[in-house]
């Protein structure tokens, strides 16, 4: 029974790793076309939020991991405690996200008409932004979502509807979270690395 | 997995990505900043999402889906590069 409910996840990773592909290929072709571009707009964006971001993301991964581990060795508290921490560590990227989006609109790098008009402001660093919201924005949906069920999933470790003998639902849930943390994983250098 | 085991593997994602970070502030390459962040999917992949001891068509969903993706990314830009 819980080895399709494994099944079934894999195959909506896989199918949110084929959405995301292609805007990914979108990505490439574009910096392709426009390197120069694309190297402003990498150095354009803030790097130390989107360093701390992964490191904040990669922890949660560690911490929902180590909660499977707790359920398994019969410590449904410490569990609990693992994904508590998730949950903070998940709303800490959400606002590090949102007070790097409102510092690129003070900037005036604002999706639509209003693009960036400085020094760099091209076709090529229009297309850079795009992607940037509709990637990162993306993301965040999926952080959001993945954030949404492991609230879900501590409430019922909480409640004790999840506990040692029965913690499908937490490994699940788990899954996705990392395959969010996966995503994140390759647009920090996309974004904020390559120069 | 073991508790050894998430310990490490978490010790070694927080290295991959400051080695990441540390390589782009010194003008390192596009090529090595990608592979890094391969090497952190790896990691991820085989030990907190437990491909390593997972079942074999886990893995092969994975395998497939990695495949897709970097097909149709190589594809894209080898459009561009080609032109």
């Amino acid at each position: 029974m819980n080895r399709r409910y494994h099944l079934a996840v894999w195959i909506v990773i896989a199918s949110e790793a084929l959405l995301f592909a292609g805007l990914f290929a979108l990505y490439w072709s574009y910096r392709g076309e426009y390197p120069a571009a694309f190297s402003s707009g990498v150095a354009l964006d803030i790097h130390w939020i989107g360093g701390l971001n992964t490191f904040i993301l990669l922890t949660s991964s560690f911490t929902i991991a180590w909660s499977i581990h707790m359920m398994r060795t019969l410590r449904p508290r410490a569990a609990l405690w693992s994904l508590a921490a998730t949950v903070v560590l998940g709303l800490a990227f959400l606002a590090l996200k949102l007070f790097e989006w409102s510092i690129h609109i003070h900037d005036g790098i604002v999706p639509g008409i209003h693009y960036y008009s400085g020094p760099a402001a091209g076709r090529g660093i229009s297309l850079f932004f795009t992607l940037y919201y509709m990637m990162t924005g993306l993301h965040a949906l999926h952080v959001v979502a993945g954030l949404s069920l492991v609230v879900w999933v501590l409430v019922r470790v909480r409640r004790g509807t999840i506990f040692p003998e029965r913690y499908v639902a937490l490994e699940l849930v788990a899954l996705y979270w990392h395959f969010v943390d996966v995503v994140w994983v390759f647009l920090w250098p996309m974004f904020y690395l390559m120069r | 997995m073991t508790a050894r085991s998430l310990v490490f593997t978490y010790i070694l994602l927080v290295v991959l990505a400051a080695a990441s970070w540390l390589l782009a502030d010194v003008g390192g390459g596009t090529a090595l900043a990608l592979l890094i962040a391969a090497l952190k999917t790896l990691a991820i992949a085989l030990v907190f999402m437990e491909l390593w001891i997972g079942h074999a068509s886990d893995r092969v969903i994975a395998v497939v889906a990695l495949f897709f993706v970097v097909l149709l990314c190589a594809g894209a830009l080898a459009d561009v590069v080609t032109r």
